[in-house]
């Protein structure tokens, strides 16, 4: 997710006007501004009593997390593991189908079928619900696959866009090369595009995990609260008064898995590039 | 506008790599210095020192004997050429190469103006409105150089321009840089690793190997006089025959051949040019060999010989021939020096 | 593949490659839209028969251009802060090599996380005696940031979270090329502050345009962040048509057809006019 960056160059560094404070102060602003939102909420998952207007908690307890280990909550992480898994698993490969198609048809279709893939982005979700959702009733599709369903939808631009840029930078040569060195159509796909794509792969599967885990309207407005996911927990603490614990830990919950896999994705990458 | 450039004993290390060691350099005003060098000797870092773009780890870059130290890029009145183009793709050709004017706070009509007589310099003036992208190879690195020149530089820094162009447009380049010499006569440092470029286009040559200078001198120098096999190596001399120099005369195979004043007796390298040797008849020449290769650099044609004789252990000496040679292979042939005095290196 | 892009061929397996995923999409879109159209006219009513009616449409347009021009008010500060601390972002992490580093993963990492919990964060951060008023040493002229009548707590949710993404799509289309092109403007006498100005923000340009034109979009659509943040009333689109949508009287279905419907309207002119300006910028490339 992190683009590769180069060495910032000598004359790009005296670029910033001020001096070496003002870069500094620069540099401790925006990471304040990156950081401060999450700093309540770490501490919120850990207090124990904290009142105003006392800037640290007067006492610690894991009673957020204890709230989380309910059957409540365990079905919800569930839920939204395999909201998560389903949408991904439905938008990586179509996303990927778009994408090859839209480079090798000719321009007006390939054109076309690009923007099609893009609509999605166009049309807010609640929207694309809540006009989906009579035929979905219609149709007595159960709440689960619809929301799948209509969520796949809206990460196909994410995952068709990764493919896209790819592709875009995939030397096609390298296949030719391949098929001239004697490999066959199979083994070039297996053995030449697939660990070339792997990349662009891992990210579009990333990204359309999250729009299923970490989706709060899809899910409210068709699974009209039989399904239960960890966003829709979140919000019914979140909206409520005097749920600062639960809300903490609950964003906790729902922030860290992705991040531990975002850092197990990028992490190796980065370090071998610096190799 | 020109002006002189000293580098004074500069190193740069990147950690414990040192790509250059005590460097030391002077290009007097308005004379074309080439350093020569393969890539990974240092020469594009001496020239982004000299820029501002990189620091020294020591040493000093006077220009008219001002340390230019502390001074940043834009105010060290260098102009570079890079090996890419870098025009800025969000400016047309004129655009780019009035940026430095527009820096300046000119307006955007005068900076325009000013740009024009350039572009027409390097024969562009008729794609002044494209868009920086849609150029060639050659008119990008036309523009860069129009772009640099524009800027009024008081030193013309050229790293490698022309290395991603092909032959033609290289030598179309060629005579560009010396109608735009003397045209402005800018002060010019060329860094390439192409002895043919050097050559062409510079004044003297100062050949960087392993950040070292090993020779600064004229073209003809370096390449009849080289300091050090290195040298002669690097310039593209393929003959070094090992013998003996005793009271001015260096003897090996190839005979006895009076070299240089000053040589101290000893062991040396006998340097002689492949096309500074003749193949004559046997018997008219100073030395025979054999013919063990012959090799076709299309008009011209490297004829290796192995050579031997009673004054030293043999040796292999190549002669570059023009046209086809009337040898042929494992024939015996006469070699003769063009000039009656050689060159010796001990090193 | 080998045979190249344009051969009848390719041609024919790449329309079946693209039949998978542009039908859903299609459909999702089509059925979508076509039934809100229809229910906002009442032509399919939840219960009972079909019967034709604009009353969704002209019954209370008064709240309805106050929620549109909220919505348009939301997403245009929202967007201004996040294409501005975005650029500032990308500009520091391609200027400073290590603590750039730093910012660049920080500012990556909050990417994934979702809006409704980066609505909750904000809440504990800006709301009456928040995380930020203790900090302050909770002053008595500390304003209404949550709930307050700027919306100013889901237009800082929504910059938090959207700057972030305006720096990664921006370092993602200059990071390869600025650093050389600085140079080059520096040997050629350009400032810092003109290298910025003059190099960095017209390389930077079109994505600016692109990902402002997306955030504009997203907020204009985006449903937790004004619904947790925001007051009761008045209402931008997206809490208004949900409201509706949920509401006991099934009379308010037609009414929050008509909202959604809005929005999607708005959201498409915005993006028409993106292009439009996106075609300016790229022309006088």
């Amino acid at each position: 997710m992190i683009p590769t960056l180069q060495p910032a160059s000598a004359s790009m560094r005296r670029t910033l006007p001020g001096g070496t404070p003002m870069r500094m102060v620069l540099g401790l602003l925006l990471v304040g501004w990156i950081l401060l939102p999450l700093v309540p909420v770490l501490l919120w998952s850990v207090a124990g009593s904290w009142f105003a207007p006392a800037v640290l908690p007067s006492s610690y307890s894991l009673q957020g997390f204890s709230a989380l280990a309910t059957a409540d909550a365990a079905r919800a992480a569930a839920s939204s593991l395999c909201l998560g898994a389903g949408v991904a698993v439905t938008a990586t490969p179509l996303g990927y189908l778009g994408a090859i198609a839209a480079r090798e048809l000719p321009a007006l279709p390939g054109r076309v079928v690009e923007l099609v893939l893009l609509a999605p982005l166009a049309i807010p979700p609640f929207a694309l619900v809540m006009g989906v959702n009579v035929a979905l009733l219609r149709l007595s599709t159960p709440p689960f696959a619809g929301v799948v369903l209509v969520l796949a939808v809206t990460a196909l631009p994410y995952t068709a866009f990764m493919f896209r840029s790819a592709l875009a930078t995939y030397d096609h040569r390298f296949e030719e090369v391949a098929r001239s060195l004697g490999a066959t159509t199979s083994q070039t796909a297996r053995h030449v595009r697939l660990p070339l794509l792997a990349g662009a792969t891992a990210r579009a599967f990333f990204l359309a995990f999250l729009v299923g885990w970490g989706d709060y309207i899809t899910t409210l407005l068709i699974g009209g609260g039989q399904l239960l996911t960890l966003p829709m927990l979140l919000g019914s603490a979140a909206s409520a008064t005097g749920n600062e614990q639960l809300t903490a830990a609950l964003s906790l919950a729902i922030i860290v898995p992705p991040l531990v896999l975002l850092a197990a994705l990028t992490l190796p990458a980065s370090r071998n590039r610096r190799k | 506008m020109s002006s002189r450039l000293e580098f004074r004993g500069l190193s740069r290390a990147f950690g414990q790599a040192e790509v250059l060691h005590e460097v030391s350099l002077t290009v007097e005003p308005s004379r074309c210095v080439a350093l020569l060098g393969a890539s990974g000797s240092g020469k594009s870092t001496l020239l982004r020192i000299a820029a501002g773009l990189d620091d020294p780890s020591s040493g000093q870059v006077l220009v008219d004997g001002s340390d230019l130290d502390g001074v940043p890029s834009e105010e060290r009145g260098l102009a570079l050429v890079f090996q890419k183009p870098l025009l800025f793709p969000h400016l047309n050709v004129v655009d780019n190469v009035a940026f430095s004017a527009r820096m300046t706070g000119q307006s955007r009509k005068a900076a325009r103006r000013h740009a024009m007589a350039y572009l027409e310099l390097v024969h562009l003036s008729d794609l002044a409105r494209r868009s920086a992208g849609c150029l060639s190879g050659g008119q990008e690195q036309r523009v860069a150089l129009a772009r640099a020149l524009a800027r009024n530089p008081r030193i013309l820094l050229l790293d490698e321009p022309f290395s991603s162009l092909d032959s033609r447009l290289r030598d179309d380049m060629y005579s560009l840089v010396e109608d735009i010499r003397a045209e402005l006569a800018p002060t010019i440092v060329l860094v390439t690793h192409d002895r043919r470029e050097a050559s062409i286009l510079a004044d003297s040559i100062a050949v960087l190997d392993e950040g070292r200078i090993l020779q600064h001198g004229p073209v003809a120098q370096l390449h009849y006089q080289p300091a050090t096999l290195a040298v002669n190596r690097i310039l593209g001399g393929l003959n070094a025959l090992s013998g003996r120099v005793t009271g001015g005369i260096h003897q090996s195979v190839f005979g006895r051949v009076p070299v240089q004043p000053g040589m101290v007796d000893g062991p040396a390298f006998l340097v002689m040019r492949q096309e500074a040797i003749r193949i004559v008849v046997t018997g008219e020449g100073t030395a025979v060999g054999s013919v063990t290769g012959l090799k076709s650099l299309g008009a011209h044609t490297l004829v290796r010989t192995e050579v031997t004789g009673d004054h030293g252990p043999s040796g292999t000496l190549t002669i570059d021939v023009a046209g086809e040679p009337d040898v042929t292979m494992g024939q015996v042939v006469g070699l003769k020096p063009v000039n009656d005095s050689g060159w010796a290196v001990t090193r | 593949m080998s045979r190249g892009p344009g051969s009848p061929a390719t041609t024919g397996r790449s329309v079946l490659f693209a039949l998978p995923a542009v039908l859903p999409v299609l459909a999702v879109l089509g059925v979508s839209l076509t039934a809100a159209v229809l229910q906002s006219l009442g032509l399919m009513p939840f219960i009972g028969p079909p019967d034709l009616s604009f009353e969704a449409w002209t019954g209370n347009t008064g709240e309805l251009f106050r929620a549109t021009g909220l919505s348009l008010y939301i997403a245009a500060t929202a967007t201004v802060f996040s294409v501005c601390i975005g650029f500032l972002i990308a500009a520091y992490v391609l200027a400073m090599p290590r603590m750039g580093r730093i910012v660049a993963a920080l500012s990556a990492a909050t990417i994934p996380i979702p809006h409704v919990i980066g609505a909750g964060a904000i809440g504990l951060l800006l709301s009456d005696s928040g995380f930020l008023e203790r900090l302050l040493g909770m002053p008595d002229a500390f304003p209404v940031l949550v709930g307050g009548p700027w919306w100013i707590a889901a237009i800082t949710e929504y910059a938090w979270k959207e700057s972030a993404f305006v720096a990664l799509v921006v370092l993602g289309s200059i990071a390869r090329s600025v650093g050389e092109l600085c140079d080059a403007a520096a040997t050629l006498g350009a400032t810092a502050t003109q290298r910025i100005l003059r190099v960095v923000l017209p390389l930077a340009m079109p994505s600016l345009a692109v990902s402002a034109v997306i955030v504009f979009v997203y907020t204009l659509g985006s449903y937790e962040a004004v619904w947790l943040l925001g007051p009761t009333s008045p209402e931008p689109l997206p809490v208004r048509a949900v409201r509706l949508f949920g509401s006991v009287d099934l009379a308010a279905r037609p009414q929050a057809m008509a909202t959604a419907l809005v929005s999607v309207a708005v959201g498409a002119a915005a993006i028409l006019a993106g292009i439009l300006v996106l075609r300016r910028v790229r022309g006088f490339r």
